[in-house]
């Protein structure tokens, strides 16, 4: 089980309490090794895993399975790289019976370019998920409407897009994000996917984003277990800076020292 | 006469009494073990079916297992 950091406030997800707010991505990383360093260093509580054809002689996804049991944290299985209604949903429940977790993190791609959700379909793709009893952490775009659809057929968690996957680009637009926590103060947001910087991750936490999922940015780091760290420390400052609540932009410089006092001036008499 | 399925896009030829179970067993599954899942023609097809579903010629099977994902 991995020590999430206590400066963290708590949290639930589907009813299951939460330190960290940190989920992880599996895939990418050097090896195995690495990637179990990097997850105890992240303290993540969740992290994603996916299902792909295997032959029988191939043994891989039997060790995986063993590995992931072994971390004692939950697991977010995902519909990556399904295209239809009907293929996210026959993956989710794939996923259900191997992983034994009503958990999906739903994907329905909608654009092979820049891995753009669907979000015709996932709507559709969540509503019938829904019916069958899952927890739906739906993976969508910015776009307002979107998320207070899936939020208010029942999605608890709902998961906007920072940016592409895999582009490192951060939050591309941070206004349309901001709206959404706004305008959806209830729900459970996550900034899911295109961070690249532990910076990326904090100013989605200071924004008041309840928790950050990545992958590649902390796989495919120069050193992936350092920047597991970094990210840990970047979504717990921005966690406490919302917390905090931070000042106003000002227009004009206003002292912090106070001015009274200031030796060296003298009124000068007429 | 066999039928024709295709297993993870590998088309192969198969006994047309063949269960989920059968089939897999003689493909080098290991049934018991439970560590896959499988979808028929796209759809998923529960553990408790594998000992009672017959395949049908043209069935389209796939077996995934966990891998790394993000």
């Amino acid at each position: 089980m991995n020590n999430p950091d206590q400066r963290s406030d708590g949290w639930d997800v589907y009813n299951v309490p939460l330190q960290s707010r940190f989920l992880i991505g599996s895939a990418q990383y050097p090896s195995p090794l690495i990637l179990q360093k990097a997850v105890e260093m992240s303290g993540a509580q969740v992290i994603t895993v996916s299902l792909r054809r295997q032959s029988p002689e191939q043994q891989s996804g039997n060790q995986f399975w063993n590995w992931l049991r072994s971390l004692g944290i939950h697991i977010l299985p995902n519909t990556a790289g399904c295209h239809s209604v009907k293929e996210a949903v026959a993956l989710a429940q794939m996923s259900r019976e191997l992983f034994s977790t009503n958990w999906i993190k739903l994907e329905v791609i909608g654009d092979d370019y820049n891995l753009q959700p669907d979000t015709v379909k996932l709507v559709e793709a969540a509503e019938k998920l829904i019916a069958l009893d899952f927890n739906v952490f739906p993976y969508c775009t910015d776009d307002l409407v979107v998320c207070k659809t899936l939020a208010e057929m029942g999605c608890e968690v709902v998961m906007p897009w920072g940016s592409p996957i895999g582009t490192g680009r951060g939050l591309i637009n941070p206004y349309a994000l901001k709206t959404i926590r706004d305008r959806l103060p209830g729900t459970k947001l996550i900034v899911d996917a295109g961070l690249g910087r532990p910076s990326d991750a904090c100013q989605a936490m200071e924004m008041g984003y309840d928790g950050v999922l990545l992958n590649t940015a902390v796989a495919k780091a120069v050193d992936p277990v350092k920047m597991a760290d970094s990210f840990r420390g970047a979504i717990i400052a921005g966690r406490l800076a919302f917390q905090a609540g931070a000042i106003h932009k000002r227009q004009t410089a206003s002292p912090s020292t106070p001015t009274a006092g200031m030796p060296f001036w003298h009124q000068t008499s007429g | 006469m066999n039928i024709t399925v295709s297993l993870n896009n590998q088309v192969m030829q198969v006994v047309p009494t063949a269960t989920i179970a059968t089939f897999l067993g003689s493909c080098g599954y290991d049934v018991e073990a439970a560590s896959f899942a499988v979808a028929v023609n796209s759809e998923f097809v529960p553990r408790e079916q594998y000992d009672t579903r017959l395949l049908e010629d043209h069935d389209l099977i796939d077996i995934v297992q966990p891998i790394s994902g993000g």
